[in-house]
């Protein structure tokens, strides 16, 4: 079962319920969404794909280390697969812990992990027909 | 035999799937047979990583007769 990959629309609501805890003073919800433009060309959708089986074995090995990293009560993470709209959720990374400093820090290095080792591509598609995989994230430019 | 996968902007240059009879004697030699095969996806192989059992594999791992062997170009999630 792929628990951190999906093909349907993300429930970010539900996973937001399951993402509380009684000893996590501090839930960090990242939510990565799909913007409608990209250095100056408007985006029509994204699409995603990945190397399914390693992709998701990956992911559950970050949660797993930044839990033991951060002492997180809580770690979620999940990828949308396939065509994503604009305002769409592509990725959500959830991170509960006893105090915000900790939720913060490891849910940046969630998301980082994911955007930069976990298999994982997209294919920016514009509004004028043309496509490009593996558009850059911002940190990249930095 | 090995079965080699791509994936990505690989696929607009190889198959999603794709056997090869002779298995190549590392992944620096298999790197250097895509690129000659498809020499305009020389810059994409270069900064592609290879997995074997959902495992990154060092440039010296020599394949073995029935691996899959992933080829990763640079991730791109998020």
């Amino acid at each position: 079962m792929m628990t951190h990959l999906s093909t349907e629309k993300i429930d970010v609501m539900t996973l937001w319920e399951q993402a509380h805890h009684p000893e996590a003073g501090g839930v960090v919800l990242f939510s990565g969404e799909v913007r409608n433009n990209h250095q100056g060309k408007e985006v029509s959708h994204l699409y995603y794909e990945a190397a399914d089986q390693m992709a998701n074995k990956m992911i559950a090995a970050l949660l797993d280390e930044a839990k033991q990293r951060w002492g997180l009560q809580v770690a979620i993470a999940v990828h949308r697969l396939g065509k994503v709209s604009v305002m769409e959720t592509a990725v959500v990374v959830i991170t509960a812990a006893a105090h915000r400093e900790e939720a913060y820090a490891a849910n940046q290095y969630i998301i980082d992990r994911i955007k930069h080792h976990v298999p994982l591509w997209k294919c920016e598609h514009f509004v004028d027909g043309e496509r490009a995989w593996g558009g850059h994230c911002s940190c990249q430019q930095k | 035999m090995i079965t080699l996968e791509f994936f990505a902007g690989l696929k607009d240059y190889f198959p999603a799937v794709m056997s090869l009879e002779e298995i190549p004697n590392d992944i620096g030699s298999l790197r250097r047979y895509l690129r000659g095969q498809k020499p305009l996806a020389s810059a994409l192989l270069e900064q592609c990583r290879f997995a074997v059992d959902d495992t990154f594999i060092d440039e010296d791992y020599r394949p073995h007769h029935g691996d899959i062997v992933l080829v990763i170009p640079p991730s791109s999630g998020g």
